[in-house]
């Protein structure tokens, strides 16, 4: 009988862990917050965007000039989504401010954010709006209104080594066909002839950027999955042979963007396409020993779209409705993204500029040697629909261009079986 | 007319089988009461929620989240990963515990605390950093797996960017930081073993091979059980590991069940399809669980 009550314990007790799994979806409305103009505010944001606007330099500078105490919260892509949205669910108001990408304002992210057209309008001029890029401002407002301010500009480029390059006298490649021809030319067994990332939503957030590089868009005109066009093979195909002409790191598949960053720092890869903010990373000569060789150009493209184009990712600051001190967390924006500040972030924190007075600072313009080609991909470069479907996509394009690379699927049976999942997700 | 007046309710004259339910109410219980009221809502109520959540869509009652994870591709790739990792990860685990076990239980008491306590280490290491370190020795060009490989002829593997490997590499990571755990609960059943039992057995000319087949493999099998209940249970709510180690992929071909709970509910904001995933999770638990129970309980009432 002990025995028997034993084990009936234990099962019970291994039950109920198993109900840490189960979901409670609640949602409160925060409703109308009373606001308090000195209580302090909450910071959620990737440490690299914190780091790259200052950091700890500039909330020092904030809390000295207000005498608002600024609490920073730091998490990766992907939790900090978590994070919010369960802060969102929980009601608990947590965030006062929240640094966001272009992709999060979809409806259930917006649902909690605190609209800024009114806050913009009122700015004075001196912070100028109309400073920041067009595309920009755009990226971070939906439907006509503006949830956020931008902070950070990224778009894809091509890093390459100039010494394996021009010992083998190759131009770097400015289209797909030259991109696979060069990379295969360059891999030795020391170096790989390119480097990219393979696990999973970073594989098809680098696809997703071939893709616009071939013309392409997630959906067409009617909203429905294109996926499966010329632009999607296009890019699959690509992908497929340099991974055939054994011109990636055989683990690939297993790599981020760590992986990625370090593998250009150490010199074991010839060339790469990757986001412009990253060049101070991959540049910086305490951490890379090639830092002397490296080079930048233009994203490749397919022939006939404009050069440079490819996916642009911006991040921006948005405030949350059930904040407590709106009024303190838009004056933390206003000074974060000042036209001094931007330029500080950019020169000193190799932050991607958001205004148009950055771009054309010489001082700038002298420190950074991406940044005539940031601007004119900038200005071409396309991004993500803010569809709350995105990230299901993702997942989707992330499975099906893996079983290209497999070589369990063909380019065109794993776009066609994505395009399927694609419309069943969108209905 | 004659009437009869009701007797007054006295506990002496209430029905025998009422006052025996009334008995049986134990009044230890009654000082407990806050504590379950406690657990009911912490742990029974969200479980409610979730079976409620996974059949209502819009503030109606519909199986449409059923349809939508059952027939979901990824759904059934998770939960064969999910079984077959369960499986691969807890017979090995069974198969290692009980050799260390084994070993241990004929050592020295000095000896035996020791190196329990020695084997013990990789449990105590958070799932998040066994998967970091694990990550760093399955590297395909540096990792120390590879390496030695390398010394004895054998070729480099592409542990996490490939499949099959993949999978054996959550395996391996997994039996190597969750086998302690099983070894804890095997060592502790031989332990509480009767000596006497064992000793009539030798002195009744039983070999060895006759005491652990019919003599000691019986008596552990409770233990046995707990070990197995608790490392399925641990095996099918499984996140970290994978999330660390391979992020799911490559592909989705090592994305357990737990994981996908986390992109139904976080990434896609989808209630219901999570719902419906942790409902299937309590669901293979509590049939797992009852299995075992009910095999305990065979061969004990034997």
């Amino acid at each position: 009988m002990r025995q028997r009550r034993f084990i009936a314990m234990m099962a019970a007790a291994a039950l109920t862990m198993l109900s840490a799994c189960s979901l409670d979806g609640g949602s409160d409305d925060p409703g109308s917050v009373e606001q308090d103009a000195d209580a302090p505010l909450t910071l959620l944001t990737h440490p690299t965007i914190y780091g790259a606007l200052g950091g700890d330099e500039f909330i020092a500078e904030f809390e000295e000039a207000t005498g608002i105490s600024v609490d920073v919260t730091t998490a990766d892509i992907g939790p900090h989504l978590d994070k919010l949205i369960a802060d969102y669910q929980a009601g608990s108001g947590t965030y006062d401010l929240v640094a966001l990408q272009n992709i999060d304002y979809m409806p259930r992210v917006t649902d909690g954010l605190l609209p800024l057209d009114d806050f913009i309008s009122g700015a004075p001029q001196v912070w100028d709006w109309d400073d920041f890029l067009a595309s920009t401002r755009e990226f971070a407002a939906v439907d006509g209104t503006q949830y956020g301010v931008p902070v950070r500009l990224g778009t894809q480029v091509l890093y390459y080594r100039t010494d394996l390059l021009s010992a083998a006298g190759i131009e770097p490649p400015a289209t797909f066909e030259e991109y696979v021809s060069a990379a295969t030319a360059l891999d030795t067994a020391e170096v790989n002839g390119a480097v990219q990332r393979g696990v999973p939503r970073e594989l098809a957030n680098d696809w997703l950027g071939f893709l616009y590089s071939a013309g392409g868009t997630i959906l067409d005109d009617e909203g429905q999955c294109a996926l499966d066009g010329d632009a999607g093979l296009a890019a699959t195909d690509m992908l497929v042979a340099l991974v055939e002409n054994e011109a990636l790191p055989t683990d690939f598949l297993a790599w981020g963007r760590d992986d990625y960053i370090s593998s250009m720092q150490q010199g074991n890869a010839a060339m790469g396409v990757y986001f412009s903010p990253y060049w101070g990373l991959m540049a910086n000569p305490e951490e890379s020993t090639v830092a002397d060789s490296l080079g930048y150009a233009l994203a490749p493209v397919v022939e006939g779209v404009a050069p440079g184009t490819s996916r642009a990712q911006t991040w921006n600051l948005s405030i949350t409705e059930a904040s407590t001190n709106q009024e303190g967390a838009w004056e933390f924006i206003q000074r974060v993204t000042s036209v001094e500040n931007s330029l500080r972030s950019a020169t000193e924190f190799s932050n991607g500029p958001v205004r148009t007075s950055t771009y054309t600072e010489p001082s700038y313009v002298e420190s950074n040697p991406v940044a005539g080609l940031w601007l004119e991909s900038g200005e071409v470069a396309q991004v993500d629909p803010p569809i709350g479907e995105l990230p299901e996509i993702i997942d989707i394009i992330a499975t099906q261009v893996t079983s290209a690379l497999d070589g369990s699927a063909t380019s065109v049976d794993a776009l066609t079986a994505a395009c399927q999942q694609v419309d069943r997700v969108l209905g | 007319m004659m009437t009869v007046e009701a007797p007054a309710p006295d506990r002496l004259h209430e029905p025998p089988t009422q006052r025996r339910r009334m008995r049986r109410i134990p009044p230890w219980l009654l000082p407990l009461l806050p504590v379950l009221l406690l657990i009911a809502g912490l742990l029974i109520w969200p479980m409610v929620q979730a079976l409620v959540e996974s059949v209502s869509v819009d503030g109606q009652w519909s199986t449409s989240a059923y349809e939508q994870v059952l027939g979901d591709a990824v759904f059934q790739q998770a939960l064969r990963y999910t079984l077959v990792f369960t499986a691969a990860t807890i017979a090995l685990e069974l198969l290692l515990g009980f050799g260390a076990a084994s070993l241990l239980d004929g050592m020295r008491a000095r000896t035996r605390k020791l190196l329990t306590a020695a084997l013990m280490l990789p449990y105590l290491i958070a799932p998040v950093a066994a998967g970091l370190i694990w990550r760093l020795m399955l590297d395909y060009s540096i990792g120390t797996i590879n390496w030695g490989l390398g010394l004895v002829g054998i070729e480099a593997v592409n542990w996490l960017g490939s499949a099959s490997p993949a999978f054996w590499a959550t395996v391996l990571s997994e039996v190597w930081r969750s086998t302690p755990f099983v070894l804890i609960i095997l060592l502790a059943g031989m332990a509480a073993m009767p000596t006497d039992v064992l000793e009539a057995a030798r002195v009744d000319g039983a070999s060895r091979a006759q005491v652990f087949a019919f003599i000691k493999l019986p008596l552990l099998r409770p233990a046995i059980a707990v070990a197995l209940l608790f490392q399925t249970i641990f095996k099918l709510r499984l996140f970290e590991l994978p999330f660390i180690l391979t992020g799911g992929g490559p592909g989705n071909s090592t994305t357990p069940l737990g994981l996908l709970v986390h992109q139904y509910y976080f990434r896609y904001a989808n209630t219901a399809t999570a719902s419906v995933v942790s409902v299937v999770l309590l669901v293979l638990g509590a049939v797992i669980a009852f299995a075992y129970i009910r095999w305990v309980y065979r061969e004990v009432d034997a």
